[in-house]
């Protein structure tokens, strides 16, 4: 075992060698390359969270996609330029028509109407287990997006609002994303955690143990759909356009597929999983314009990315059907054990 | 009585038109391990899923320290001192030792949700104080060396054990135990006699138990309450409850009794 202090010293030089790595990265790449590195940022913090409520907590949700469209929009309609919004959104009423709020009260404010949407419905969604639950929160996703269509005065329906400044940038994104982390890391190694994974272990048993239930899964779901909303902002403000088409089952599946392919009760399979499912079908989508290697040129294979992609899926969930990382984490002891470590004994 | 901890009175329940349990009457004085027997499906564990908040009795009362939680969520109950152990193992079983009991422990825990993010003094000095009283309670139960194993590898009676370990961790003044001895032999059950009058003297205890170990039964408990098809059909010492006639019925059969 190292010491704490040694742990806390790498981590922060970890940290620090990240950032570097992204200001190198910032000055030398394309923009299409820092696009697809801030994306990765965004998927790892939206599946960071998503394995909060689904892997930790065991409430398999399929809304997800349903938050960060809720962030995405009100974050979006709190930073519109003035100027903007008189044209884009003239029916707003008088004290939202008159906002306009800097980008981190934006994200703070969409995060928070996200988990507020999360608590009202999850009071009675939460109730259900496994399979109803998960089909109850794909309604909800529905609904938002019904919503979200309908309501013409403040989202202009099925056109979207475009327009939108990018203030998302390479910091935004990675130091969302490593508060992300760093939160889900502190939930899981106190009581709040210990008493989700019991839920998730069984329900009877942790409730007969003193854990309220209701309690505990509101929290898990109202943490994960602030970090939803929050990364649906960021996500919106890269693009500069949302619509109601931003956030549907697409959205949510691929989230889930990340997070079963890294593994779903663990940081490092969220982190693993967003990464490797981000950033293996942009590569494969280079094969799909045809390239030339030594002489020898392949031609365009349009659509190979998915079918390679919907292979390599299917290979894993055979081969490793709990994830590539599994329950496992990520810890410093590994270089010196050569060994993983089960979340459980990490320290605080 | 004012020493009585534990006070049923006439708790019925229904399952649609099935009766579970009907009628059925406790008084636990502090101090006392009572035992609860009869035949399988007699209701004993239904019993304790009444008392425990799993089922909200059709109709009667009960009462821990004279405030009446029928009809009250288990996590309620459990934080008013009155724990339990099941039948059917329901240890977490991808959670350490350690952890299973930490989950009980926590009911106690004196940090909040925002301390815990932000990793404060408080949350830290809480997780400490969980963590020893989490280990004080795996070593009278013996299974301190397997603290960091997962529950689910361990050795069927150590499962047992660590079961009443989370049970106590809870801080209760009243234990249920279902059927502790399930499965073990007779030198761990002797053990586990010893075990269960230990830790009821020194977290000064009320213990209720279901058992099917006759010798484990009779070495035991104070008193003790016959149960047939949701009836109490006995109740007395365990010298009166060997001998009485209506006992040997309902679990041997009438013929056999006549004998």
């Amino acid at each position: 075992m190292m010491n704490l202090q040694k742990k806390k010293l790498y981590t922060l030089l970890a940290l620090v060698a990240l950032f570097v790595i992204l200001f190198i990265c910032n000055m030398l790449l394309s923009p299409y390359h820092m696009r697809i590195i801030n994306l990765v940022g965004i998927n790892i913090a939206l599946v960071v969270s998503l394995n909060l409520t689904n892997g930790f907590c065991g409430v398999f949700s399929l809304g997800h996609a349903g938050f960060m469209a809720v962030g995405a929009y009100v974050a979006a309609i709190l930073s519109l330029p003035l100027v903007k919004k008189a044209i884009i959104l003239p029916e707003l009423p008088k004290w939202l028509g008159s906002v306009e709020l800097s980008f981190l009260p934006s994200l703070i404010i969409g995060g928070l109407v996200a988990a507020i949407c999360a608590l009202i419905i999850g009071y009675p969604v939460l109730r259900l287990r496994g399979h109803y639950l998960a089909v109850a929160t794909l309604g909800f996703l529905v609904v938002i997006q019904v919503v979200i269509t309908q309501l013409q005065d403040f989202t202009r329906g099925a056109r979207g609002i475009n327009g939108l400044t990018q203030y998302t940038n390479t910091w935004w994104v990675w130091i969302f994303t490593c508060i992300t982390i760093y939160v889900v890391w502190r939930i899981i190694n106190s009581a709040y955690g210990r008493g989700m994974m019991a839920i998730r272990e069984d329900d009877l048993a942790a409730e007969a143990m003193g854990v309220n239930l209701t309690k505990y899964r509101l929290l898990a779901f109202c943490v994960g759909a602030f970090f939803a909303g929050i990364g649906g902002a960021l996500w919106a403000h890269l693009i500069t356009v949302v619509t109601p088409l931003s956030f549907s089952y697409d959205r949510t599946f691929s989230l889930v597929v990340m997070s079963v392919i890294g593994g779903m009760s663990s940081i490092t399979g969220g982190v693993v999983g967003a990464s490797l499912m981000t950033l293996v079908p942009e590569l494969l989508r280079n094969l799909e314009v045809g390239i030339t290697v030594g002489g020898i040129s392949i031609p365009p294979l349009y659509g190979i990315s998915q079918i390679v992609l919907s292979v390599v899926l299917i290979i894993v969930i055979i081969v490793r059907p709990k994830g590539i990382v599994g329950s496992r984490e990520f810890s410093w002891n590994l270089f010196k054990k050569k060994k993983w470590n089960t979340m459980n004994q990490m320290e605080n | 009585m004012a020493s009585s901890i534990l006070e049923v009175d006439k708790v019925t329940k229904y399952f649609r038109g099935l009766k579970a349990v009907s009628d059925y009457s406790l008084t636990l004085e502090k101090g006392v391990i009572a035992g609860l027997i009869g035949p399988n499906g007699a209701g004993k564990t239904t019993v304790f899923n009444l008392l425990t908040g799993v089922f909200t009795p059709t109709s009667g009362t009960i009462r821990l320290h004279q405030q009446d939680i029928a009809g009250q969520r288990l996590d309620q109950i459990v934080s008013l001192g009155m724990a339990r152990t099941f039948q059917n193992l329901r240890l977490f079983t991808k959670l350490t030792v350690l952890d299973n009991v930490l989950v009980a422990a926590q009911i106690n825990k004196d940090y909040g949700f925002w301390a815990a993010i932000a990793g404060l003094p408080s949350f830290k000095k809480g997780e400490k104080d969980l963590r020893e009283r989490a280990s004080a309670l795996l070593e009278d139960m013996g299974l301190l060396h397997l603290a960091d194993e997962l529950s689910g590898n361990l050795p069927y009676g150590d499962q047992r054990k660590l079961e009443i370990a989370r049970a106590l961790a809870t801080g209760p003044r009243v234990l249920l135990l279902d059927e502790p001895a399930a499965g073990m032999n007779p030198r761990e059950s002797q053990e586990l006699t010893e075990t269960i009058r230990i830790i009821r003297d020194k977290y000064d205890l009320t213990i209720l138990l279901i058992e099917h170990d006759m010798h484990v039964v009779m070495n035991l408990c104070d008193n003790i309450q016959v149960l047939s098809y949701g009836e109490i059909i006995a109740e007395g010492k365990p010298a009166d409850i060997r001998s009485n006639q209506q006992v040997i019925e309902a679990y041997l059969g009438r013929a056999a009794a006549n004998a």
